[in-house]
C-alpha cells in the first residue's frame, strides 16, 4: 500500500516535547515515514555537511526534507537557512520553516531567505498528526524532487 | 430704550472786553457746536492785534465755513465783544463733557460776524474715562497673560501625564500579548501529551482515570481558549491598523458569510438596512459584527426561528453636525437578558450562563467594546429576560487623526 520511500525527513528542533510529538504523530500518521532529528542549526549543518560524529553518514543519502524550527539556541533557523541556501552541495534541499511563531515578519523573512514554506506548528496532536500525513504525502508523492547529490 | 443724549443746556458767561468804546449791548448768541455762523470773514483791526493763535484759528474757521446766512439775534454792536460759550453735553452714563469756546463777534455791514477762536472741548471726563478703562485694559489684559501661563502649564503637564499613559498603556498591551504568548507553549504540550495518553495508551488506564485525564483535557482546550481570548483583545489595541474608508455593507457581507453554517443551522434571518462607510479598521469592524450577529444567533429561544434585525440611524445630535455619526443597532428575538447585568457583559470573561448551556468565554462584548471605543464610538444594551436583547453601537464617520510621535 505505502511504496517503499527512500527518502526521508529531518526535523531541527531544541525541544524534545515537540520531538516527541512529531515522532510520535508520524507514528499515528501511519505514513512509516522515516523522521530523523537534529537539536539545533549547528548540529543541523554538521549532519548535513557529515562532520565530526556525522562523519559516518558520508554515504548516506541526504534528507528529501527538512523541518527547521527558527528558534533555537547556538545556532537558530535563520542562519541555518541561510548558510543551507549559501552553500552549492545543500542548497537544493526542500526546507519547510516549522515554527510556533505567528509574526509576520518571521513568515517574511523565510520566504525572502529562500525558505521553500512555512508551516506553524499545530496546537492540537490530532492535528499534528493530520499534518505529518498531509506532508510525507506532499513533499514526497505530489512534488519532484530533486534526485539524490550522493 | 435709551434717549439719546443731546441734551443740551446752555450757559453763557461773558466776559467782556471791551475793544471799542461805547459797547451798549451785547448780542446772545445762540450757537451750537458744528454750526458756525460766519459769513465772511472781515479784516479788522482786532485782527491786527491778533495772536498768531488767533490767526489760525481763524483759518480753521475758513476752512470749515459753510456760506450760511446767520440766525440767530444779532443786536446792535459797535464794536466786538469776545463771548465765552460753555456747552455742556450730558453722556448716556450721566457724565457731562463740556465745551468752552471763544468767539469774537460783530456786526459788519449789518452781517452778523462770528469768528471762533478757540475751543476747548473739556475732555477731562471723557479723558479719566478712558484713562480708567485703560487702566482696566491693562489690569485684564496683564490678568490674561497670567491665565494663559497657567493654562500652559497644564496643557504641559496633561500632555506629559498623557504621553505617560499612552507608554503605560502599550507596556500592559505588550505584556498582556507576550505572557498570553508564552503561556501558550507549555499548555500546548499539555495538551499534546494528554492527547498522546488517550489515543496510545487508553487500555492501560482505567475507567475513572482515563475519565479524570479526558477532564484533564477539556480544561486545558478552555485555557488555551481564554489565552487565545486574551491575546485577541490585547491586540485590538496592538495589531490595530490605521483608519480607512470602509463600506459597512461589505463588511457584513463577509461576517455573514463567515457565519454561513451557524445562520443555516439554527434558519435565522437576518434584516438589514443600508449601512454607510466610515472611517474604520475593516479588521475590526469585522469582529465587532461577527460577535453580536454571533451572539444573536447563539443565544436564540429554543423552539424559535432567530430573527436578526440590523437598523442604521443617523445619529445627528445638536453638538455633531460637523461630525455624524451612526447609530447601528443589533436586534434579535432570543432569550435576552436582565438588565440589572448590564454592567458585566461587556467585562472581560464575565458570563451569564454556565458553561455547559452556551460555550464561550465571555469575551466577545470585551473586544466589541474595545474596538468601538478605539473608533471613538460607543456601544450600549437594552434587554429583558425572555424579550431578545437590542445592541446599539455609535460609531462616528470620520475621525480625527493626531499625531503623536510614539503613537501605533
Amino acid at each position: 500500500m505505502i511504496e517503499e520511500l527512500e527518502t526521508f525527513i529531518l526535523m531541527a528542533d531544541d525541544d524534545s516535547d515537540d520531538r516527541s510529538f512529531a515522532a510520535e504523530a508520524v507514528h499515528e500518521s501511519r505514513t512509516d515515514g522515516r523522521l530523523d532529528f537534529v537539536v539545533d542549526g549547528e548540529d543541523l549543518l554538521s549532519y548535513l555537511r557529515r562532520e565530526g560524529r556525522y562523519g559516518v553518514l558520508r554515504d548516506e543519502p541526504l534528507p528529501g526534507l527538512i523541518l527547521l524550527d527558527l528558534n533555537m539556541p547556538r545556532m537558530d533557523g535563520r542562519e541555518a537557512l541561510d548558510e543551507i541556501r549559501n552553500d552549492p552541495s545543500l542548497r537544493h534541499l526542500p526546507v519547510v520553516i516549522f515554527t510556533t511563531s505567528r509574526a509576520d515578519e518571521d513568515v517574511i523573512y523565510s520566504y525572502q531567505h529562500g525558505a521553500n514554506s512555512y508551516v506553524i506548528k499545530p496546537s492540537s496532536f490530532h492535528e499534528f498528526v493530520q499534518l505529518m500525513r498531509e506532508l510525507g504525502k506532499y513533499w514526497f508523492r505530489v512534488v519532484e524532487l530533486p534526485p539524490s547529490t550522493e | 430704550m435709551k434717549t439719546p443724549a443731546t441734551n443740551r443746556s446752555m450757559y453763557v458767561t461773558l466776559s467782556g472786553r471791551k475793544v471799542r468804546s461805547g459797547v451798549a449791548a451785547v448780542s446772545i448768541v445762540v450757537m451750537s457746536i458744528g454750526l458756525i455762523v460766519g459769513v465772511k470773514l472781515l479784516l479788522d483791526p482786532i485782527i491786527g492785534h491778533a495772536s498768531p493763535s488767533l490767526l489760525f484759528s481763524l483759518a480753521i474757521v475758513v476752512s470749515t465755513l459753510v456760506g450760511k446766512r446767520p440766525s440767530g439775534i444779532a443786536a446792535t454792536i459797535l464794536g466786538a465783544v469776545l463771548i465765552e460759550v460753555l456747552f455742556q453735553d450730558s453722556m448716556n452714563d450721566g457724565a457731562t463733557s463740556d465745551a468752552i469756546v471763544r468767539s469774537i463777534l460783530f456786526i459788519v455791514q449789518g452781517i452778523l460776524i462770528v469768528i471762533v477762536v478757540s475751543a476747548r472741548l473739556d475732555f477731562e471726563q471723557q479723558l479719566a474715562i478712558e484713562r480708567g478703562e485703560k487702566e482696566a485694559l491693562k489690569r485684564s489684559s496683564a490678568e490674561l497673560a497670567l491665565r494663559n501661563e497657567e493654562q500652559q502649564r497644564t496643557q504641559t503637564q496633561l500632555n506629559q501625564a498623557n504621553k505617560r499613559l499612552v507608554a503605560s498603556n502599550r507596556d500592559l498591551e505588550e505584556f498582556a500579548m507576550i505572557a498570553s504568548h508564552d503561556l501558550q507553549e507549555p499548555l500546548r504540550k499539555v495538551h499534546g501529551f494528554i492527547d498522546i495518553i488517550l489515543r496510545r495508551h487508553a487500555e492501560s488506564l482505567s475507567d475513572e482515570a482515563h475519565g479524570y485525564i479526558v477532564r484533564i483535557q477539556n480544561a486545558t482546550s478552555r485555557m488555551q481558549g481564554l489565552i487565545d481570548d486574551l491575546l485577541t483583545l490585547s491586540r485590538v489595541n496592538t495589531r490595530a491598523s490605521p483608519f480607512s474608508k470602509i463600506d459597512l455593507n461589505e463588511v457584513m457581507k463577509d461576517v455573514l458569510q463567515d457565519l454561513d453554517s451557524r445562520v443555516k443551522e439554527s434558519d435565522a434571518i437576518i434584516e438589514m438596512d443600508t449601512l454607510p462607510s466610515i472611517a474604520a479598521d475593516r479588521t475590526q469592524m469585522h469582529q465587532l459584527f461577527q460577535n453580536l450577529i454571533g451572539n444573536a444567533i447563539k443565544f436564540r429561544r429554543p423552539d424559535e426561528r432567530p430573527i436578526i434585525r440590523i437598523r442604521c440611524e443617523t445619529n445627528a445630535d445638536s453638538e455633531s453636525m460637523s461630525r455624524p455619526a451612526y447609530r447601528i443597532t443589533v436586534s434579535d428575538n432570543g432569550i435576552g437578558f436582565d438588565e440589572k447585568y448590564l454592567g458585566r457583559i461587556f467585562k472581560v470573561f464575565q458570563r451569564l450562563h454556565g458553561r455547559e448551556a452556551y460555550d464561550g468565554t465571555g469575551i466577545g462584548l470585551s473586544v466589541c467594546q474595545r474596538i468601538v471605543t478605539r473608533h471613538n464610538g460607543a456601544i450600549a444594551a437594552a434587554s429583558a429576560p425572555g424579550a431578545g436583547a437590542t445592541f446599539v453601537v455609535t460609531l462616528p464617520a470620520a475621525q480625527f487623526i493626531h499625531h503623536r510621535g510614539s503613537d501605533d
